[in-house]
């Protein structure tokens, strides 16, 4: 028997490519009809991550939060919840990286290993109280994962403000992290560090087990039909709670790999919005993990792209947000090519019957 | 002062009225798209929009009304999109609410920048804003009067939409072809309604309350627009709708109680406490309140079993 | 003979793909009659009737109505004529009070309010002319099952309907609910409504319908005038069954009792007693046929052995050990398996590869592990046999379950549920709506089952299937166990047929 993919993927992969196009079809018009300069705007957008080491090793560097923050979105919607606190536990991943490392002050790496842990572990406890809120008391984990967004961004400034704060810097600025408490450059002349080696790692973790593990099958039954979960004996409320801090865990961790890998201080004063990235990071690499680098890769570059466009031109940064938009409503939009979808249905089951009379 | 003197003031609870007044409108919006059978996700990214529309609508207009009405119509043309995308594409509401969001984000930021050349806030631009309105009579009341008298004319529009919308709602033919195509489409269209035209009724209606809102955070919380000001009160607002059962008035007093939470974050500012920390309270309230809720919802069912 | 008022005549359809659920179908109804439709499920009422309000498209024949040629495009097209159906799953909008409900799509207005006094006053008015005691201030939601039929007999009242159709009507309401019932249906007769009863149970028909057309297995089998009929007769035309297929099995030997259940009895959320006071034992190398009309707790029994219900009250000892209130998945390890009523609900999904659904139930079994890794030659060896040893037709392995036609998914079903080597299967409705091969195998595997010394318990609403399969059955109605014979083949379809529709129930029974 030769394996082969299932049609559907075909489907997805047709309209993705057209979301793609259509949104920077949409781009391309918005900057065209403000701009003074359009074309070296567009010149910038489109080439300007290629034009030097420097630039590219920005798209290289942006991403690894990218990577972690679309994986934790992958496996928190996996068992079918909508659990947006990746955006808080990615938030509360950094702050709990700063707190431990400037707390603890271990010698060396050691001080950097347990302050990148303290912030996974951070991460999944604020991924963990919406889905066990879901499963104790049936709360809606949208508004109640929204709200701990808030929370976390309000609590980690106060924690940070509180007793991490450097008088002699801006406000809401941590002290310096200790010597040694950062994520190493690995090219010349880039900023891309083991971050992004890291990243890489959690891709193939991930990608084993939700593709290798009893878990991942189960994980993914139950997002499918929980009914049919329940019913061949598997426990889908610990199946969910368990992705919930898995999910938390990568966010968290991404958090602290960002802090360590491109700051030396800690200095947001308000959500990164990462974790909203993952969303489209999850949706256009078709919710499967291996395919998130390359996600990450292609997002990376239009936001590396839209910053240089930005500083040379009058268009803001905040075009891509407007692509991305564009990007997640019309992949998601399943009813466009359904029509396609049905034709080739009906053309694969009358081979299939063409098989079924060849096999008599 | 006091912790007492927090609440026993007359400004305590018209601060509270203050600031319940924009999740009412999300509240009120939420309410109408679920009573048409349409997730009420979108809401929070359409006021984000409205709340840029109203102070560059009252610029070029040179009223705030003028401002009130753009953000009202931006406020329809993003229901609608939500609608199209979530009813005709068949995309999956929390992804549409999403990009939404993200869009509304993204949008009133580059409009900013566009317009003002600043992308914080639309101060520059020196909008109008909607008047307050001291009543006569009740506004020399002691007690009462300070707390009721001196507010926006919006939160006097809030108010009265609550009661108007019970009336549409239960009163009039219309209101009770969209609850019976929101609550059982197969039973609607079995005696001959069309669905979707009732579904576009509610889109309308849903628009101009997220709209309202989004501009009374903008002409009349503040005089202008900054960037993410809507700080989930269209999510805040979602929560309140399904503690008050969709029923308006039980809707308000859930409003009010996050009015409550709020107005005590800044009042407890003034005890010099951490303000970061203090800002958590209302978001605290709602996750405990919804859990509650949903708790006590999911036990009765088991009860009746 | 009366004024005809509706001929349906030659009505055949034929869905797309390829099941034909009419085949040249003639009903005859006259004005002012009650006209019982009757026949066993599938056999072909509600399509006939989705034909008659437009929901479907008839492929050939034709409907008269009143003399006229009625070409249906929309049930709202039929209301208009004066034609209304009171559904079975109730039309109503739980939230709204009843004269909302009534009047909903035609409310009396007052300026650009509704009307209320006059809604509330049309509906009294309604209800006082036929005897249809509702309180319309009452909200849907809260009211008993009897008084939202009630509604919806108003509701079609109310649009003017002359000619009503009220799909199995009884099946949801108690006996006083039902003589009410009937008490309002002679009285809209008398005042000239003429009304489509569709049941089948044979003493409600005798006792209010002038005629009687049977249909079974798509077929009008017979219409007679109840004035000239016997229970028997009737019965005879519903449940008389045409053998398509037969199954060859060697003579049971019984080992010792695999399965006690006593006194198990369960009562829905809606407070309805869904299993009453159940008891019956079963053994090893035997296939127990639960035999009933549907609706009358077969599924639940089948689903509470199974531990869907842990609060179930009684007992239910699997050699000799109490499984009630355990686990599903320590049921599964002591060694049951369920093929369950609904393949795309609860026995597969739909958007997961066939070996994902093939090995769901045993996905933690270390067989299919490697040092916590999945093993994925075993599983594809382990899924591609099974997908062999069971003849699924697919393109591999690989393809999502939901491209499957209804007997290959059933198939991957009942293959899953077959791997785990089981000692008791419980099999519910296991050949529903699959083509005669898939059907005609998994009697096969059924019967092997029983051959090597494991216990089948089958639950069908297909009388043909239990008595061709089964060694001994046991006949539910209402709940209860209405008969249990131990040779199956000592009893004759008549027999079951008086026990499954409530005319008969064993008082002593020889379990």
């Amino acid at each position: 028997m030769k394996t082969k993919k299932p049609l559907s993927g075909y489907i997805e992969m047709l309209r993705m490519m057209m979301a793609i196009f259509i949104s920077l079809i949409i781009v391309f018009a918005i900057i065209l009809l403000i701009s003074n300069e359009p074309l070296s705007a567009l010149k910038d957008f489109v080439i300007g991550p290629f034009t030097s080491l420097r630039r590219f090793g920005n798209v290289i560097e942006g991403m690894t939060p990218l990577i972690f923050t679309g994986l934790a979105v992958i496996v928190l919607f996996k068992p079918g919840l909508y659990n947006l606190a990746m955006e808080g536990a990615f938030f509360m991943g950094m702050v709990a990286a700063c707190a431990a490392a400037l707390t603890f002050g271990l010698p060396g790496k050691l001080n950097l290993v347990v302050a990148m842990l303290a912030a996974a572990a951070a991460g999944a406890v604020v991924c963990f109280i919406p889905g066990v809120l879901k499963v104790k008391t049936t709360a809606n984990e949208l508004v109640t994962s929204l709200m701990m967004n808030y929370i976390c961004l309000y609590f980690g400034l106060w924690v940070i403000n509180s007793f991490f704060y450097d008088p002699t810097q801006n406000s809401s600025y941590s002290y310096k992290f200790p010597e040694g408490t950062v994520l190493d450059k690995i090219i010349e002349g880039t900023r891309i560090n083991q971050g992004t080696i890291l990243a890489l790692i959690a891709v193939f973790i991930i990608w084993l087990v939700l593709r290798k593990t009893p878990f991942g099958f189960k994980a993914g039954l139950v997002g499918e039909n929980n009914n049919m979960a329940d019913y061949c004996g598997i426990k889908s409320g610990n199946v969910i709670l368990m992705t919930q801090i898995v999910g938390g865990l990568l966010a968290g961790f991404g958090g602290a790999a960002q802090l360590f890998g491109m700051f030396e201080r800690f200095q947001y004063s308000a959500l990164p919005g990462y974790g909203w990235d993952g969303v489209l990071i999850a949706i256009v690499a078709r919710r499967k993990a291996q395919y998130v680098p390359f996600a990450a890769l292609f997002l990376s570059y239009l936001r590396i792209g839209a910053d240089i466009m930005s500083r040379n031109s009058d268009i803001p940064f905040e075009i891509v947000n407007i692509i991305q938009a564009v990007m997640v409503l019309l992949i998601s939009a399943t009813a466009i090519l359904s029509g396609v979808k049905k034709k080739l249905i009906v053309k694969e089951t009358r081979e299939l019957e063409a098989l079924k009379e060849g096999g008599k | 002062m006091s912790i007492w003197s927090v609440f026993l003031s007359t400004d305590f609870f018209f601060t509270s009225i203050r600031l319940m007044t924009p999740i009412l409108f999300a509240a009120l919006a939420c309410m109408v798209f679920s009573k048409g059978g349409i997730d009420p996700i979108g809401t929070e990214g359409i006021m984000l929009s409205c709340a840029l529309a109203g102070p560059v609508g009252g610029y070029f207009t040179g009223s705030a009304w003028g401002g009130v009405a753009a953000a009202m119509t931006v406020g329809i043309v993003l229901a609608f999109l939500f609608g199209y995308f979530t009813l005709i594409l068949d995309t999956n509401p929390v992804l549409a609410g999403i990009a939404l969001n993200t869009l509304s984000g993204g949008l009133t930021i580059f409009m900013t920048y566009y317009l003002t050349g600043n992308k914080g806030s639309t101060q520059s631009l020196n909008s109008p804003v909607v008047a307050n309105i001291h009543i006569p009579v009740i506004e020399s009341i002691p007690v009462i009067g300070p707390i009721v008298s001196g507010h926006s004319i919006l939160t006097y529009v809030s108010l009265l939409l609550t009661f108007l919308l019970t009336v549409f709602f239960w009163k009039t033919p219309c209101g009770l072809r969209i609850r019976a195509v929101g609550e059982n489409e197969r039973s609607a269209a079995s005696v001959g309604i069309n669905i979707m035209k009732y579904k576009y009724i509610s889109l309308l209606i849903a628009g101009c309350l997220a709209g309202l809102g989004g501009a009374y955070m903008s002409m009349s919380y503040v005089s202008m627009f900054s960037r993410d000001m809507i700080a989930g009160r269209g999510w805040i607002g979602m929560a309140a709708e399904s503690m008050g059962f969709g029923i308006p008035w039980k809707v308000a007093c859930s409003v009010f109680i996050f009015g409550m939470a709020d107005s005590l974050a800044i009042r407890l500012q003034m005890l010099n406490l951490p303000t970061q920390l203090i800002s958590c309270i209302p978001y605290v309230v709602t996750i405990i309140a919804i859990s509650i809720y949903s708790w006590q919802r999911s036990r009765v069912k088991k009860v009746k079993k | 003979m009366g004024n005809e008022i509706l001929r349906m005549e030659n009505i055949t359809k034929i869905y797309p793909n390829g099941v034909m659920a009419n085949k040249d179908v003639n009903l005859r109804v006259e004005e002012g009659e009650i006209h019982a439709l009757m026949g066993e499920n599938g056999a072909g009422k509600s399509t006939l009737m989705k034909i008659l309000f437009g929901d479907e498209e008839a492929t050939e024949g034709q409907i008269f109505f009143r003399g006229e040629e009625l070409k249906p495009k929309s049930a709202s097209d039929t209301i208009k004529l004066g034609i209304g159906m009171v559904h079975q799953h109730f039309m109503l909008v739980d939230s709204l009070r009843v004269y909302e409900n009534v009047v909903l799509g035609m409310e009396p207005k007052k300026g650009i309010m509704t009307d209320t006094k006059e809604a509330i006053r049309m509906v009294q008015e309604t209800a006082e002319k036929y005897n249809l005691k509702v309180d319309p201030m009452a909200v849907v939601g809260d009211i008993s099952v009897g008084q939202k039929q009630k509604v919806e007999i108003l509701k079609v009242l109310l649009r003017g309907a002359k000619l009503l159709i009220l799909d199995e009507p009884t099946a949801v309401l108690t006996p006083q609910e039902t003589q009410e019932l009937f008490e309002q249906l002679i009285m809209l007769k008398e005042n000239g409504h003429t009304i489509i009863f569709i049941s089948h149970k044979i003493r409600e028909v005798m006792q209010i319908c002038n005629n009687i057309t049977v249909l079974r297995a798509g077929k009008t089998v017979g219409s007679m005038s109840v004035a000239n009929a016997t229970e028997e007769e009737i019965s005879r035309f519903m449940v008389g069954r045409d053998v398509v297929l037969k199954v060859n099995k060697k003579p049971a030997r019984f080992g010792e009792v695999l399965l006690e259940v006593k006194g198990l009895s369960y009562t829905n959320r809606e407070g309805r007693r869904l299993l009453d006071n159940v008891s019956f034992k079963m053994r090893k190398g035997q296939i127990l046929g639960v035999a009933g009309v549907e609706g009358n707790g077969q599924n639940e029994l089948a689903e509470a052995i199974f531990g869907f219900y842990p609060d179930a009250s009684g007992s239910i000892k699997f050699e000799g050990k109490e499984i009630l209130g355990t686990s599903i998945k320590s049921i599964r390890e002591e060694g049951l398996s369920y093929v369950p009523e609904d393949r795309i609900k609860t026995g597969a999904a739909g958007n997961i590869p066939i070996w994902g659904n093939l090995i769901a139930d045993t996905i933690d079994s270390p067989k299919l592990a490697k040092k916590g890794l999945l093993d994925y030659k075993e599983i594809h060896r382990k899924s591609r046999q099974l997908i062999e040893d069971f003849a699924i037709l697919c393109k591999d392995d690989e393809q999502e379950a939901g491209m499957l036609s209804g007997g290959n998914m059933q198939k991957v079903v009942v293959a899953r549920e077959f791997s785990s080597d089981p000692k008791l299967l419980i099999a519910n409705q296991p050949t529903r709506g699959i083509d005669v091969g898939a059907n005609e195998f998994i009697w096969k595997k059924i019967v092997e089952q029983r051959d090597a010394g494991k216990g089948v318990m089958l639950v069908s609403a297909d009388l043909n299937e239990v008595m061709e399969l089964s060694d001994s059955i046991l006949v539910m109605c209402d709940g209860h166990v209405a008969a249990y014979f131990e040779d199956a083949s000592a009893v004759t379809e008549l027999e079951l047929g008086n026990y499954m529709l409530g005319l008969k129930k064993q008082e002593e029974m020889p379990i």
